[in-house]
């Protein structure tokens, strides 16, 4: 949602024009290293054609310096996006290395069977569902050390849905 | 932001002729002409600042084309080229391959033709395309992904530029140009019809067809020379279509661009005394050098090429069990295993193999038919015997093994009882952490980027389309050619990959540390699948197609007449003739449009728009999930195995495709059905475990904001503070769906 700008914002959020440029005024008074972080990102891409997530996962932005001004702005919202979405990514990704190896040769009892969006989605034998649950909630939240703790919600359930 | 690659196409002749009549006749201290020159290579370099992917420069052959046979005077009022332009198109072809720009001059055929074939192609493949001119004729080619742009006066024509521009849309514009002529190139058109005329008639009768077919209605002088002209017009329209459909040698996707070739360029720019193109390339020639040194800039579009990466190896047919022993021993040996099979199917897990290949030096693979079964197929080793003796070293997790998204091979094998470990190296993998925008990361798509080396393709050994043949009954000596070389080319991409990731800890350490180790926990969870319950799938498409049915009952009494919600045609009719409905939004072809964008403008003015839409996100629903998901459960596990993209999304996210999970509505009722049939076995229960709002958590880390930290660290939701009143998605009990938590739409 970072560098949308008040017109995307209002078209995700089904609100007025208006009401979103007051909702990112308000955000960015509110958390105004936000806004810093955001220029010093745009100013980083602009200079190295790249940004970085926190782990170091690279993204280039080929239009990032572009003449025509829609692919520029594109590349810059790419560029603002990119470290959160690929931070998450990394992080996602580290969890399931690290679930996985502490459930090897545990396969009667649970398996990581997908992945999508922020979640991990696992069967697990209804008598050992609390267990798994803990060992998993900590593992990802272990999975990144940064400024802020990551919270997991964990649901279980007979389907998918019941459990999300 | 458009992560499809580029291809610039240049109409060379357009160029050269259009800086030829705008810049001053220039000389250099010889007396050569030099103007039009200058003006090509400059509009050249700009084009490479934009740093496409693929480009050509195209240019007319000599001698006579398709249209001169077609009509005599084609073009016989071209004046002839001027002395002081044809001097220049030597030199000219000579800058244009030095900057590294593929050349392209086919003969019997026009420069135009050329262009308009790749660029159909390379649509097709997914490519965005830039077309190069200041032609007008063009015009025709632009679609949503082909675009026109003129160097001279940096415009960009798109499908709504040639729209406002001639007055119609592109698929028109050859019946425009028949209808008003080209006096240039001697097409003649109606006496007298001009633009306007032109697009006016068009717009009323429709098409060229149709301006024919109503002649005689059109009245006064210019109908007349309409009728006149009526026998001719056909002919015309011919004569300005450029053909999309010409033969060629090369496809889009191999017209890379290449490492421009500095020392001859900095001897043609001398000669020609372009003295700022050549203080940049000095410049930008001491920086690379420079960067070789520090490794501190980005890497290089275009890679260095090893010398000999580009010809073909010695590769080996093993069908003596003396020979395979050969090889098992100098597997056993290698310090790394290059490893391909081929199979039956692009799905692992119905996948039969068919054969295994191997390199252990570049240069040098072999492969061994296990599966070939065409009438004459010379006896092949024993399956089993080959299988259980490569067992113990494809699962040796102490002897390092390499491939081409080794993940599907890793899948196939695991089908015939071999756990493949050791798999340390991946080249796909190795191409995305590099770059994951670059390019696509498929083997022939590398190879040729990083080696300069076309491989022999599936299609050139399976043919293509209906008539493509199974692996198995390829000739055993194609296969060879074929398959040794996918394990060759890997080690050889690997060899040119690997020191460009080692040059870089911190892009080693996302390959090395999460990429690489997650090859076999997303091969586990592939192969695993998951249960879903086909019954309640089946259920719910009926009751989607139930809902639907009462959903065009409702569309029809609303109407007040029976139509077909499907068709945008019949819906076109109905809510901008009939209800008279605003028409927000156009199509491309200038009718009103009722896609969701143009449906949801008119939503508040009548109930047939919501209507509508909802008719669609349920039948989407239908085809995408209910149905497909019952399809694709895999008849030997009873599951569906969705398989995931580790190399395509841009930020590093993974995707999923069979089904594509990340489609599936997260805050819907419709969404919730569908999860609704991913289910626990008997005994089993199904855990879900989520990251909460981990993209702000990452902004707050990022960002250092100490309001933003805070707010984490005392766990209250940040948006509760900030989010907008009024939002409708935004009630105090779902704080799931949280208005001002759009994480997960919007994607880069």
């Amino acid at each position: 949602m970072y560098g949308m700008g008040p017109f995307g914002l209002a078209r995700q959020l089904g609100i007025g024009r208006g009401e979103a440029q007051d909702y990112i005024a308000r955000y960015f008074q509110r958390y105004p290293g936000v806004r810093e972080f955001m220029d010093r990102v745009r100013e980083q891409a602009h200079r190295d054609g790249y940004v970085e997530t926190v782990f170091g996962r690279r993204l280039y932005l080929d239009f990032i310096n572009a003449r025509n001004q829609a692919q520029r702005a594109g590349a810059e919202r790419a560029a603002i996006n990119a470290p959160m979405q690929g931070t998450a990514a990394d992080i996602i990704k580290r969890a399931m290395i690290a679930v996985d190896a502490w459930l090897i040769g545990q396969d009667d009892r649970a398996r990581m069977l997908m992945q999508v969006h922020d979640e991990l989605v696992f069967e697990v034998r209804a008598d050992a569902v609390e267990e798994i649950a803990d060992g998993v909630r900590s593992r990802m939240a272990a999975a990144a050390v940064l400024d802020v703790p990551l919270v997991v919600d964990v649901g279980s359930g007979a389907n998918w849905d019941e459990a999300h | 932001m458009s992560t499809r690659p580029r291809l610039v196409l240049i109409d060379g002749s357009s160029y050269l002729f259009r800086a030829f009549h705008a810049l001053p006749p220039l000389t250099n201290a010889a007396g050569e002409p030099t103007g039009a020159l200058f003006g090509v290579v400059n509009m050249l370099r700009s084009t490479l600042k934009e740093r496409p992917e693929y480009a050509a420069f195209v240019g007319d052959a000599p001698g006579p084309t398709f249209r001169d046979a077609l009509y005599p005077a084609y073009k016989a009022n071209r004046a002839p080229t001027p002395p002081d332009l044809l001097a220049q198109v030597q030199p000219m072809f000579e800058i244009v391959g030095a900057l590294g720009f593929p050349i392209l001059c086919v003969p019997g055929v026009e420069a135009d033709d050329v262009i308009g074939t790749l660029a159909v192609q390379a649509e097709r493949l997914g490519i965005d395309v830039t077309i190069s001119t200041g032609d007008k004729d063009f015009a025709q080619l632009v679609s949503p992904h082909v675009r026109l742009v003129n160097t001279m006066t940096n415009t960009v024509t798109d499908v709504d530029g040639v729209l406002a521009k001639f007055g119609v849309p592109p698929e028109r514009i050859v019946d425009f140009l028949a209808l008003t002529g080209d006096a240039i190139d001697n097409v003649p058109g109606v006496e007298k019809c001009g633009p306007k005329t032109a697009a006016r008639w068009l717009t009323e009768y429709g098409s060229l067809d149709g301006v024919i077919g109503r002649a005689a209605e059109v009245g006064g002088k210019i109908g007349e020379n309409l009728r006149k002209a009526l026998a001719q017009l056909p002919l015309s329209r011919e004569l300005v279509t450029i053909k999309t459909d010409v033969a060629l040698d090369q496809g889009p996707d191999s017209l890379l661009l290449r490492d421009r070739d500095v020392d001859a360029l900095r001897v043609l720019y001398r000669r020609y005394e372009f003295n700022a193109a050549l203080k940049e390339l000095d410049a930008a020639s001491g920086a690379d050098a420079a960067s070789a040194v520090s490794g501190l800039l980005p890497v290089p579009t275009q890679p260095v090429i090893a010398e000999g990466a580009a010809v073909p190896g010695d590769y080996e047919l093993v069908l003596e069990p003396a020979r395979f022993e050969h090889w098992l021993q100098q597997l056993r040996a290698a310090p790394l295993i290059a490893f391909d099979t081929e199979t039956t199917s692009i799905d692992p897990m119905r996948a039969e193999i068919v054969g295994l290949s191997f390199a252990v030096e570049s240069g040098r693979a072999a492969y061994v038919p296990l599966g070939h079964d065409y009438p004459g197929a010379p006896v092949q080793l024993d399956r089993t015997a080959v299988l259980a003796a490569l067992k113990p070293l494809l699962e040796d997790p102490d002897k390092p093994k390499l491939g081409q998204h080794a993940k599907y091979d890793i899948n196939v094998l695991a089908g015939a009882g071999i756990a493949v470990r050791g798999v340390t190296e991946d080249t796909m993998l190795e191409s995305y952490v590099l770059n994951s925008t670059a390019s696509r990361h498929d083997m022939d798509t590398l190879a040729k980027r990083h080696l300069g080396y076309t491989t022999i393709h599936y299609e050139d050994v399976c043919g293509k389309g209906a008539k493509q043949i199974p692996f198995s009954q390829v000739d055993l000596d194609g296969a060879t050619r074929y398959a040794a070389e996918d394990a060759d080319v890997t080690l050889r991409l690997h060899e040119a990959l690997r020191p460009r990731l080692a040059a870089d800890a911190r892009l080693e350490a996302i390959y090395r540390d999460i990429e690489m180790p997650l090859v076999p926990v997303l091969a586990r969870m592939e192969q695993r699948g998951v249960l879903v319950d086909v019954p309640a799938l089946r259920l719910q498409s009926q009751q989607l197609a139930r809902r639907m049915q009462e959903l065009t009952g409702q569309a029809h009494d609303l109407a007040g007449h029976v139509f077909s919600l499907d068709s945008p045609k019949q819906l076109q009719a109905v809510l901008f003739d009939e209800l008279k409905l605003a028409a927000v939004l156009k199509t491309p072809t200038g009718q009103p449009s009722t896609n969701e964008e143009a449906l949801e403008a008119i939503a508040h003015e009548h109930a047939l728009p919501r209507l509508i839409l909802e008719y669609r996100g349920l039948a989407k629903l239908r085809s995408t999930y209910t149905e497909k998901l019952a399809e694709i459960v895999n008849p030997r596990t009873g599951r569906v195995h969705t398989s995931y993209h580790q190399a395509t999304a841009a930020t590093g996210r993974l995707s999923s495709a069979d089904p594509n999970l990340q489609n599936i509505p997260v805050r819907t009722e419709e969404g919730r059905r569908i999860r609704q049939a991913f289910v626990a076995p008997e005994g089993w229960r199904i855990v879900a475990a989520d990251y909460s709002q981990i993209e702000l958590r990452i902004m707050a880390h990022l960002s250092g904001d100490a309001g933003l930290l805070a707010a984490f660290h005392g766990d209250q939701d940040i948006h509760r503070a900030t989010a907008p009143r009024s939002s409708p998605c935004r009630s105090p009990t779902s704080t799931r769906a949280s208005a001002a938590r759009p994480r997960r739409s919007t994607s880069v």
